[in-house]
């Protein structure tokens, strides 16, 4: 069976063609669809689209359960990603405070135990830069390690450098 | 004539996953659609086959369909399933054979060989270069506006005119020699 396919074939032809060529086409091709229309093909067995049925209703149950699978999975995968994330941020954050907390434990320790004695002083005087600021400077000398602020440094090496050309 | 509403109610049914939705596409297409694969393979096992795997994957891509000509969306995937049938070189080279000794057999009368029923107009179609043939068969089966072939085929819609015009006229000419022949 066909279908009317709202075409009109003079109006179409006359675009391309004079009138007369253009109703003279118009037939040519209905005729030439007439020899389609006396030699039909033959048509599809009753069996056959039977079976075709049955293919049809067992792709469509396929096709439903396979888009209610890929939704789940989809769901599940997003909510796995945003746990994990959560998660990974969570002990990021934690092991930062912790571990800063630990390193200077650590630090004050090693610094402590390096403390002796002899350098118990230059110990108290390098704590003491730290929280004034000052820069210093530790030296070892014959006497054991002491520890003078940059600015006394430099004072001494200048008073050292005018007094040796004295003689 | 299932009318365009009638048509929107079922593809919206199919669309949905309803079997009676889909049987009734079955019953609307499936003669123009074995025509349309039997006169491009004349073939009627391969026929078949196709038509099972258009309908099969027409369940699997309706939920694309969105909107415009549905004649014209059902008779691209058919297309697709034709030249992808014949991508198997194995396939194509039986066709080409197939053609031939039909064309053999027609000139001489014409015979069944193979399970085939071989009618005159097979024979005939056979003798247009492939690109012709196509379309010819395309053009009546699918029953689509030049427009729309122009459309599926890319094509300027004066080639496709004036193609399917040539290809008719000499159509009818060699069908007319045969009548003349047996007379």
């Amino acid at each position: 069976m066909k279908k009317e396919n709202n075409e009109n074939l003079q109006e179409l032809l006359a675009k391309f063609l004079d009138a007369r060529e253009a109703s003279k086409a118009v037939e040519d091709i209905f005729a030439g669809e007439h020899v389609f229309n006396s030699n039909p093909a033959p048509e599809p067995a009753p069996a056959l689209l039977k079976d075709i049925k049955q293919r049809m209703a067992v792709a469509a149950a396929g096709r439903n359960g396979l888009w209610t699978r890929h939704f789940v999975w989809q769901l599940a995968t997003a909510a796995a990603a945003i746990v994990v994330v959560v998660w990974a941020g969570m002990a990021f954050l934690q092991k930062s405070g912790e571990t800063g907390q630990f390193n200077q434990a650590q630090a004050r320790e090693a610094f402590w135990q390096e403390a002796s004695d002899d350098n118990i002083d230059s110990k108290i005087a390098q704590l003491d830069q730290k929280e004034s600021g000052t820069p210093i400077i530790t030296f070892e000398t014959n006497a054991g390690s002491e520890t003078m602020a940059v600015s006394d440094v430099t004072d001494e090496l200048d008073e050292i450098g005018n007094s040796f050309w004295e003689g | 004539m299932t009318d365009n509403q009638s048509l929107s109610k079922i593809i919206i049914a199919c669309k949905r996953g309803s079997h009676d939705g889909f049987s009734q596409i079955v019953e609307l297409y499936a003669s123009r659609l074995y025509g349309y694969f039997y006169r491009l393979t004349g073939n009627v096992d391969v026929s078949n086959d196709l038509l099972s795997e258009l309908f099969v994957r027409l369940v699997e891509k309706i939920g694309a369909y969105g909107g415009g000509s549905f004649d014209l969306w059902l008779f691209k995937i058919a297309t697709n399933i034709f030249y992808d049938h014949l991508r198997y070189e194995q396939r194509r080279k039986k066709l080409i054979q197939s053609h031939k000794q039909r064309l053999e057999e027609g000139l001489g009368g014409g015979k069944e060989s193979d399970g085939e029923a071989i009618d005159m107009l097979q024979i005939q179609l056979d003798q247009l270069d492939e690109q012709t043939r196509e379309l010819l068969i395309l053009r009546y089966y699918s029953d689509l506006s030049f427009k729309e072939i122009a459309q599926m085929r890319k094509e300027p819609m004066g080639t496709v005119l004036s193609k399917v015009h040539r290809g008719l006229a000499k159509l009818r000419e060699l069908m007319e020699q045969k009548y003349e022949e047996r007379k």
